[in-house]
């Protein structure tokens, strides 16, 4: 006890001294310095060392035409819950971002409302603003036998802090109209994405964003405004917002009812609903994952990773490290924002043994992340065409990753093992 | 609808945003409903549509849209025998086709290439002459496979809304 009291007062005066005399005092710690190049000074680079970059989400018809294809967040270098802007995902569905003057933008809202109006930029930055911390995850993200990585498989969700006007705000100036039950709207790209959404959540908590992490939204990301719909899937916060109509029914657009219907465990001449809304309770291990190794053998690691829903907070997250045997609950850095990433961690003895670790996710509503059998009989489809990405429609898919360890603490994707 | 109702009856509050004009709005205004309310003038058959096809389409979907190096359009899984709605066809093709000229084609070429595509797919006659009128009315060969779930009984905030909809 005194030792470590004699500690903390040396400590204390010694950082005392540094204030009253910098550079007077020599340390061990000390390092030449990296260096001011006006990179750094006006807007932060990060360390030569460090690395971690998005890589494409290859689309073959996209890659044909020349045009742009997704990019994938590296989750397996992720720390805590934000996505750096740099590093957030973007599915493009081949448009490259237009390049949009602030200054010229302008968002229409029209249809079935009182007034129709026509905001600028400037103007929608003089309304009543929130800042929210959300994720944002396509529907096709999911376990994969071919990705053997975590970005490859999971690199499409994302989590931001969003700043922007509440949507019903709008909508409240322009006067929603009865009987007006959805909302469509539109990007400015080249193709021109529409969305329906149900007027029941656009009056919820939807936003209109002009920001991302406390800077204007990326180009890839909107610039300079997009719709942000919290635990829906990612193709309902359409890019580069520039109209909202006020409708009565969903208007079924291209991207609604080519790819994003669901189609799971039916061909064509079944019958498909229109449209889905929520993600379901998710959860991944990001470290260690494919393609990562236990560094030095035996001993204690920590395995850590996300979890997030659509349908509110992370309540539990449980992690399994003897291939689904049995689990433990991991420790939840709080606090869980509700329809955000939550970032997990258990430190985990590892003996030098063969085995598979996995997670699972439990949310506020008592919403369980399934295994790929719970998963296949909860959307009617076969367990296996699902894990050989034989099944049409294997999109929403929410089931758990096991990622294999083998006796050398070389990590590798082993879906489809529960 | 209580939430909706409340809405409506607040008002303005801030008194942003200029009225857009009628011509303004009817520029913007190209999202096609699946009753065709949005459809402009306009006509056109398959016959009417081959040409263009041949000159701005057939490069990347192939000879009868049987595909190349974009998507087939016609025939087992395309636009065609799938989709529910002849107008999503229509709204697509103007709002999105050619790619890198999207925009560039006039309304008749639209109602000429959507009826050239449901010829090739067997669902109109070549000389049927597509309009504003009878486009919605188009009877697709899936349009009885699509449902909507029941959204009258969803609020924000329940579990997922999943399960395939029995008739």
């Amino acid at each position: 006890m005194q030792n470590k009291l004699d500690r903390r007062r040396f400590l204390t005066q010694s950082t005392a001294m540094m204030g009253v005399s910098l550079g007077g005092i020599k340390t061990v710690s000390a390092q030449s310095e990296a260096g001011a190049s006006n990179d750094i000074l006006a807007y932060g680079e990060r360390s030569k060392y460090v690395s971690s970059r998005r890589i494409p989400d290859i689309d073959e018809t996209h890659r044909t035409f020349g045009r742009h294809e997704g990019m994938l967040t590296p989750l397996q270098d992720s720390m805590g819950i934000i996505t750096p802007n740099s590093l957030h995902f973007a599915t493009m569905h081949g448009y490259y971002p237009p390049d949009i003057k602030p200054e010229d933008h302008k968002l229409i809202i029209h249809g079935m409302v009182d007034r129709p109006l026509v905001f600028t930029m400037d103007e929608l930055m003089r309304l009543p603003s929130v800042s929210r911390i959300h994720y944002l995850e396509c529907q096709a993200n999911r376990p994969e036998v071919m990705e053997p990585t975590v970005q490859g498989s999971h690199g499409k969700t994302s989590c931001a802090e969003w700043t922007g006007v509440l949507l019903s705000t709008l909508l409240q100036e322009a006067g929603v109209k009865a009987n007006a039950e959805w909302v469509i709207y539109e990007g400015a790209e080249a193709g021109k994405m529409t969305k329906s959404l149900p007027m029941k959540k656009a009056m919820a908590d939807v936003i209109v964003a002009y920001g991302q992490n406390g800077e204007p939204i990326r180009p890839q990301n909107g610039y300079p405004l997009r719709m942000f719909v919290p635990g829906f899937e990612a193709l309902y916060s359409i890019k580069w917002l520039r109209r909202i109509k006020v409708v009565d029914r969903p208007y079924m657009g291209y991207q609604e009812i080519r790819q994003y219907t669901n189609r799971a465990g039916r061909e064509y001449d079944e019958r498909t609903p229109f449209y889905n809304f929520e993600n379901g309770p998710k959860s991944v291990i990001t470290s260690p994952s494919g393609e990562q190794k236990l560094t030095s053998g035996p001993g204690y690691y920590r395995i850590t990773g996300l979890a997030w829903s659509g349908g509110g907070p992370i309540r539990k997250v449980e992690v399994s490290t003897d291939a689904g045997k049995t689990w433990h609950d991991a420790e939840i850095e709080g606090p869980a924002h509700t329809m955000a990433h939550t970032r997990f961690n258990y430190i985990w003895q590892w003996h030098g043994e063969e085995t598979h670790i996995m997670s699972r996710s439990t949310d506020e509503q008592n919403q369980v992340q399934p295994s790929r059998q719970q998963f296949a009989r909860y959307w009617n489809l076969d367990p296996d065409k699902l894990a050989a990405g034989e099944q049409r429609g294997s999109g929403h898919h929410n089931s758990i990753q096991p990622w294999g360890i083998r006796k050398d603490g070389s990590v590798y994707n082993s879906y489809p093992l529960v | 609808m209580l939430l909706i109702g409340a809405a409506h009856a607040q008002g303005i509050t801030y008194n942003l945003g200029r009225t857009p004009t009628s011509d303004e709005i009817q520029m913007w205004d190209f999202a096609i409903n699946p009753e065709g309310m949005e459809l402009p003038e306009g006509n056109g058959s398959a016959k009417d549509g081959a040409p263009i096809y041949a000159r701005k389409c057939i490069a990347c979907h192939g000879n009868k849209a049987v595909g190349a190096a974009a998507p087939a359009l016609a025939g087992r899984n395309t636009v065609v025998t799938n989709w529910p709605f002849a107008t999503s066809l229509w709204d697509y093709i103007n709002r999105a086709m050619p790619l890198n000229m999207e925009g560039s084609l006039s309304n008749n070429e639209v109602y000429a290439l959507t009826a050239y595509l449901l010829f090739v797919g067997s669902v109109i006659d070549e000389t049927y002459m597509l309009n504003r009128d009878n486009l919605p009315n188009v009877k697709m060969p899936n349009s009885a496979g699509y449902v909507q779930p029941p959204i009258d009984q969803w609020e924000p905030g329940m579990p997922r809304l999943f399960r395939i909809i029995d008739p």
